[in-house]
């Protein structure tokens, strides 16, 4: 991880040193990649490579936005792993570009905290560099706020710190120096302005070191002199200063300030030709640049200008103005939308635990509303089966009753029959047996030739009399009524049916089977049967005529249904309930059933039940 | 002198009245003579008697069957019913009843009702018989079959005694009627043929609720 570090770092100083901006943009990419390729890596390096692209873009592009996002970035990692000065060199990072994109107050609250973190951390060149860079910053920033006491509070903080600093870092100093002075210049305290800057331009190596810093140094040096109206020196000093400049880079970036300022002192004095002159350089210049400068510059050549040139200036001025402001209101948007994404997907996630609840409570309720459907539903299936048996029973019970009712007529049939028997054998053959024998009895003692052919007379009446007992014995005998009672029933049934549903029917009855000898569950069962098959044909068959018989062969039942109606597929028919009754009725008395049917020719139902 | 006799003998079986005629005919007294006249049925029957009152010739024996089909009126329902019809308009005739019913409630009803001159039981009954009954009621009446008598003697002999309703409720039971369609029979409530049997229970020593006991108990006596 060191290696890694180190090897980050390595790079980062390099590109810092000799990097162009081309070759920047590489690094950043490569950097990028290794973040890209380092997920599940450890997040030290994983922030301090964040970091460090951050940095490229904020030093060496003007994508201000991108720092700020690897800045945030990093500052998020390092919050975790709370490593406090890699945190507050983040901070600080933030804090300039707040501070370069003029959200003063930002970057004020962030330097504070930055400062607050390295309170925490003893006091090596590392941290001290660091909150001078940081002290430097708070007085920029106030100088903005135009809060000069302030401003210059935090600049001498900077330079006490910097001269704690082991090493030369006299340039360090003089930067800061410059930045205290321009807050003075600004504070109208030329005097003491001008002493500091006299002090930075004491040092005579600085022009040789860094010319461009000497160049700006002296120029802000003139400018001081030009507020303070001393004229003496001017605008030589300015001149002088143009020309390091544009020694160190022709018309660079510095120049314009200086361009500016000759553009100003010219205009004073009523020479506009070369106002003019210096103040379209300093445009020109500018223009490259697009920002303040140009603003400046603008404003400048209007007061400069006159009539309609000085008009135009002021709306370019005003236009620029506005669109630099739109552009510093989207970026500082754009930071709070970086920072808010963060707090927004942190919302989010308990936005997520939120709906994850929710989701758990609405499946668990589903479920147990699903399981509580299911219940009922099965509840009622059972239901509804249970009210079926019933209903079944019920009708076998009907079915039991109806026969045991006939049985019952019959029984009194049978009584009543035994009641005229008796009373015949009483009134009639009795009385003529009492008759004839008082007859015989009288004649008994009578021989004359009379009486013996009267006692013919009442000997052939006792023959007739024998054969009326034969005969009453005989009507004894014949049990005229046994076994007729099932097949009563069916036929009163397939009559009663066959009116209400207006269909010829016909029975045929074989006698030699013993209906009294069948169980009565099986006798139900036909009977539902038959009944089942006569609805089925009123419903369904549209027929004219059925014929219903019943065979005994080898001891089986064959029961016969045969209608003339419109028939049907009977492979397509299985399912329905009516004959799926017929065929759990038929399997209970161990009988079997077969369907046959043609279109338009009509049904034949025939089932086959064993007596025994 | 001729004893002249008019007979009614109403039967509905033609067989039994030519039993009764032959009998008579061949053990009739030689000085008697009979007059029999015949009627098949109840209508047949009142016709004679209202005939015989009317012309003043009145029957001197009346030969009544219990059984016989009712009267078309409806009035006349039985034998029984034509005997105390023939007691109001005949005051001095004579009556045989015979009967196939041996029954000791019909028996003991008709006596109560009717008080016959004579009482046969079909059954039991022979020619001789038949004769001398016939002579005796006559002569010197009553004469009383020996089922009836011996069926009387069974009454009288033993101490119990039994209303009219409770010897229907007993005959009934013993035709196999049931307790609850007695009240159609008797026109008394139920709860008073049960306090009836409970009596009867009592009278004839039977412990158990069955009615077969209880008519066992009561034919033993006579009363059934």
């Amino acid at each position: 991880m060191k290696f890694k570090l180190f090897y980050i770092l390595v790079i980062g100083i390099i590109s810092c040193t000799f990097g162009q901006h081309k070759s920047d943009l590489e690094k950043i990419d490569s950097l990028k990649k290794y973040v890209y390729n380092s997920k599940g890596q450890d997040s030290t390096s994983l922030a301090t490579a964040n970091y460090n692209i951050a940095e490229y873009y904020r030093k060496t592009t003007p994508f201000a936005d991108s720092a700020f996002f690897y800045y945030h970035k990093a500052e998020k990692i390092f919050k975790q792993l709370n490593t406090k000065y890699e945190l507050a060199l983040t901070l600080y990072g933030i804090a300039v570009i707040q501070k370069n994109e003029k959200d003063f107050i930002g970057s004020e609250v962030t330097s504070i905290e930055a400062l607050t973190l390295l309170e925490y951390l003893n006091e090596n060149d590392n941290v001290i560099n660091l909150k001078s860079f940081i002290y430097n910053n708070l007085g920029i920033v106030f100088r903005e706020l135009e809060q000069y006491q302030e401003s210059l509070n935090y600049f001498n903080k900077c330079i006490e710190l910097k001269r704690k600093l082991k090493g030369d870092n006299r340039l360090n100093i003089d930067t800061s120096i410059n930045n205290l002075a321009n807050t003075l210049k600004k504070a109208n305290q030329f005097e003491l302005a001008k002493k500091y800057y006299s002090q930075i331009l004491a040092n005579k190596n600085l022009i040789r070191e860094r010319p461009d810093i000497y160049a700006l140094v002296l120029d802000n040096y003139a400018n001081t002199l030009y507020l303070s109206k001393q004229y003496d020196e001017l605008p030589e000093l300015y001149f002088k200063a143009l020309k390091i400049s544009d020694s160190v880079e022709f018309r660079g970036y510095n120049s314009i300030i200086i361009n500016q300022h000759l553009a100003e002192y010219y205009n004073d004095f009523g020479e506009k030709e070369r106002a003019k002159y210096y103040g379209y350089t300093a445009k020109t210049i500018s223009e490259k640049y697009h920002n303040d400068d140009l603003l400046k510059s603008l404003l400048l050549l209007s007061n400069i200008e006159a009539g309609d040139a000085a008009a135009n200036h002021l709306k370019e001025y005003i236009k620029l103005n506005d669109s630099l402001q739109k552009n510093e209101r989207i970026i500082r948007n754009k930071f709070a939308r970086i920072r808010f994404e963060t707090s927004q997907i942190e919302q989010e996630n308990i936005q997520f635990a939120k709906e994850r609840m929710w989701l758990l409570i609405i499946s668990v309720v589903l479920i147990i509303a699903s399981f509580l459907l299911y219940l009922v539903i099965n509840q009622r299936n059972k239901n509804k089966e249970l009210q079926f048996i019933q209903a079944q029973q019920e009708t076998n019970e009907e079915i039991y009753n109806l026969m045991l009712s006939q049985n019952e007529s019959i029984e009194e049939a049978r009584g009543l029959e035994k009641k005229r028997i008796s009373q015949e054998l009483h009134d009639g053959i009795l009385g003529r047996l009492f008759g004839t024998r008082l007859s015989l009895d009288s004649l008994n003692l009578n021989n004359s030739e009379e009486a013996i052919k009267t006692r013919g007379h009442y000997i052939n009446e006792l023959q007739v009399i024998e054969q009326d007992i034969r005969k009453v014995s005989h009507e004894l005998n014949t049990d005229f009524i046994s076994g007729s009672g099932f097949i009563d029933i069916i036929r009163t049934l397939i009559e009663t049916q066959a009116t209400v549903y207006k269909i010829d029917s016909n029975l045929k009855h074989d006698d030699t089977i013993d209906w009294d000898e069948i169980t009565n569950k099986k006798k139900i069962h036909i009977y539902r049967i038959i009944q089942e098959s006569l609805h089925n044909i009123y419903k369904h068959a549209n027929a004219q005529q059925v014929n219903i018989s019943f065979q005994l062969i080898n001891d089986v039942i064959c029961l016969s249904i045969v209608d003339d109606g419109s028939g049907f597929d009977v492979n397509k028919a299985k399912s329905g309930i009516g004959l799926k009754n017929m065929n759990t009725r038929i399997s209970e008395i161990n009988g079997t059933i077969a369907i046959t049917s043609e279109k338009d020719s009509g049904t034949t139902v025939t089932i086959k039940v064993p007596i025994t | 002198m001729n004893q002249k006799i008019k007979i009614l003998m109403i039967d509905d079986h033609p067989m039994i009245i030519e039993g009764y005629q032959n009998t008579l005919l061949f053990t009739k007294k030689e000085n008697q003579v009979l007059e029999i006249d015949i009627a098949n049925n109840c209508d047949e029957a009142i016709a004679f008697m209202d005939k015989a009152v009317e012309k003043e010739t009145p029957y001197h024996v009346l030969f009544v069957d219990i059984s016989l089909p009712p009267s078309k009126d409806g009035l006349m329902t039985s034998g029984e019913d034509l005997a105390s019809y023939a007691r109001k308009v005949l005051p001095n005739a004579k009556i045989i009843i015979l009967t196939m019913f041996n029954e000791s409630f019909r028996i003991h009803n008709i006596i109560k009702t009717i008080d016959p001159e004579g009482f046969l039981i079909k059954s039991d009954l022979t020619s001789s018989e038949l004769a001398s009954a016939f002579q005796a009621v006559l002569n010197n009446p009553p004469f009383y079959s020996g089922t009836v008598n011996s069926f009387i003697r069974k009454a009288i002999s033993s101490d119990i005694v039994i209303d009219e309703k409770n010897r229907k409720i007993l005959h009934l039971l013993s035709q196999g009627v049931k307790t609850k369609n007695l009240v159609q029979h008797l026109d008394i409530s139920l709860s008073a043929i049960e306090k009836r049997k409970k009596q009867l229970r009592e009278i004839f020593e039977v412990n158990d609720g069955q009615d077969e006991t209880l008519l066992n108990a009561a034919r033993d006596r006579g009363f059934v």
